[in-house]
């Protein structure tokens, strides 16, 4: 019994411009929404242990406490003990490259020079000096975005805040939002947000353990070839597994690029056994890490599929890349399935009322 | 049970169905009492009762206003709190003048094939006077299954007793037929 006599058209204008409205709003405030999204992702990822602990016996408080100094806890640790190394090695690489550079344009003049006898375009493009000039861009910058993701005050403060009161409340803010919503929209929405929470929350501890994962194996593979910046190649693999598709190769390119440069840790197993050059090796430990990934880790970590094209991803890569930098480029894919799932169930709901 | 037919919106301010301006009342609703009676709940212990009433929604429903009708997606059950409600075949309306096929009162509950099934609803629930209901939501009766076992055992076999109860019923009613 529909008591409103509006137009259909007025209700869907007036929804679509609420929609734009908070879009525009939320794209205003993007900058305040990171450490936000931090805070909601730390929150699924802790929110399973704490209902562990809670139905465990722990009281509500006594267990998101725990889970809450558990987690800040370890990080803590990991930063105090990892950061002096993955700082040592940055500064290293930075030490090292302008004296190494030059023997990679060399050797890359070299291959143009002998491709150029095969196909003479190719000697047009100065290819040695131009990846010289943007690595030497892109690794002067390398430090000081090291120091700014670590340092950066408001974050450090307002991330455990926030992530704090999401594990608290999460329950009662969405009990309460879901309490306001109209009956007809009640289920709908509820259907929803459940749909949402599921497979947000498998995704986020899904891709988090999978690039922990990586990154360890990557540690030890590297070690085990003996190239140097192990720690800092590693952490950058698990990184980069963030993105889709083109995370893997974007994570091999500079280790491949060191291996070319550098000797080899004397001591180091692998070369030992099969006298190979390095660049094989390193190679060789990405694509079985690689594989490992998506035979095992992928399939059985995400159970679900993000169901976008991939074209589609690949634009989501890129909008987010243009709109919020590198985390656009990591919240890219779970952003915008919360996006699709909500738009379908929008659609779905509007098929039954013709709203 | 007070006298809720006489609730009346004071503006005709509306968004989307809803009246902004209707004073809404807050005063905390005491659940237990209405979920104990139901045999749904009868073999729960005390603790057991109170992981349930915190999981459930309390909705209130305007006379006439649809709970749900033939053919939405079914998330949960309902339980009647006060008031009562219709229950229709789809395509039955008030205007062809025929009745309702049930009409249910409190402690009465509905919906609940949808705990398990995802499925389209068969019947339209209607609000016959203004009610409050208790819904219970498949999310929730999952979470409690999953860190409460032997609760999500019983609520399990409770529901199950009730659907083979209803299917029992109408089992006879075909077979008396013929």
């Amino acid at each position: 019994m529909d008591k409103e006599q509006r137009p259909y058209w007025f209700r869907r204008l007036a929804l679509v411009l609420i929609l734009l409205g908070a879009v525009f709003a939320l794209y205003i405030v993007r900058s305040a929404l990171i450490p936000l999204l931090i805070s909601m992702l730390i929150a699924y990822i802790l929110t399973p242990l704490a209902d562990y602990l809670e139905h465990k016996g722990f009281g509500r408080i006594p267990a998101i406490t725990t889970t809450f100094l558990l987690f800040f806890g370890l990080l803590f640790l990991m930063v105090l003990y990892l950061f002096p190394l993955i700082r040592n090695q940055a500064v290293d690489l930075t030490a090292a490259l302008p004296r190494t550079l030059p023997l990679l344009s060399a050797r890359i003049d070299e291959l143009q020079a002998r491709l150029a006898t095969y196909w003479p375009a190719i000697e047009q493009v100065d290819v040695g000096v131009r990846i010289q000039r943007a690595v030497l861009g892109t690794l002067n910058s390398l430090p000081a975005y090291v120091v700014n993701v670590f340092s950066i005050f408001p974050l450090l403060i307002l991330v455990p805040l926030i992530s704090f009161f999401f594990l608290k409340d999460g329950r009662k803010i969405r009990r309460g939002f879901l309490n306001s919503i109209p009956n007809p929209y009640f289920e709908t929405v509820m259907g929803l947000l459940y749909e949402v929470d599921r497979k947000i929350g498998s995704y986020v501890r899904g891709q988090l353990l999978r690039s922990t994962v990586i990154g360890c194996l990557t540690f030890f593979g590297l070690k085990l070839c003996g190239l140097q910046y192990s720690l800092l190649l590693a952490i950058f693999a698990g990184l980069m597994n963030f993105i889709p598709y083109a995370g893997p190769f974007i994570a091999t390119l500079p280790a491949v690029a060191l291996a070319i440069l550098h000797q080899a840790n004397p001591h180091a197993v692998l070369p030992l056994a099969f006298p190979l050059p390095l660049a094989a090796h390193v190679v060789l430990v990405y694509i079985v890490v690689q594989s490992l990934d998506a035979v095992w880790l992928a399939p059985y970590i995400l159970g679900w599929s993000v169901d976008i094209h991939p074209l589609g991803i690949v634009l989501l890569l890129l909008f987010g890349n243009q709109l919020f930098g590198w985390w656009g480029i990591i919240l890219a894919v779970p952003v915008a399935s919360i996006i699709k799932l909500t738009a379908q169930a929008i659609t779905r709901y509007y098929r039954i009322y013709e709203f | 049970m007070h006298s809720p037919d006489k609730e009346k919106p004071a503006s005709s301010l509306t968004w989307m169905g809803t009246n902004l301006f209707r004073k809404r009342d807050r005063e905390p609703v005491e659940i237990r009492a209405s979920i104990e009676k139901i045999p749904l709940f009868r073999n729960l212990t005390k603790k057991e009762l109170r992981r349930v009433e915190e999981a459930l929604y309390l909705r209130r429903y305007r006379a006439d206003s649809f709970i749900f009708r033939a053919g939405d997606p079914g998330l949960g059950m309902y339980i009647i709190h006060t008031g009562s409600v219709w229950i229709q075949k789809p395509g039955q309306t008030d205007s062809d003048g025929s009745q309702p096929f049930l009409e249910l009162g409190p402690g009465d509950f509905f919906g609940e094939m949808a705990l398990f099934e995802e499925n389209v609803h068969l019947v339209s629930a209607r609000a016959r006077t203004n009610t409050t209901l208790l819904g219970f939501f498949r999310p929730d009766l999952m979470t409690l299954s999953h860190y409460y076992p032997r609760l999500g055992c019983k609520l399990l076999l409770a529901l199950g007793r009730v659907i083979s109860e209803r299917f029992r019923a109408s089992l006879e009613e075909v077979s008396g037929d013929a």
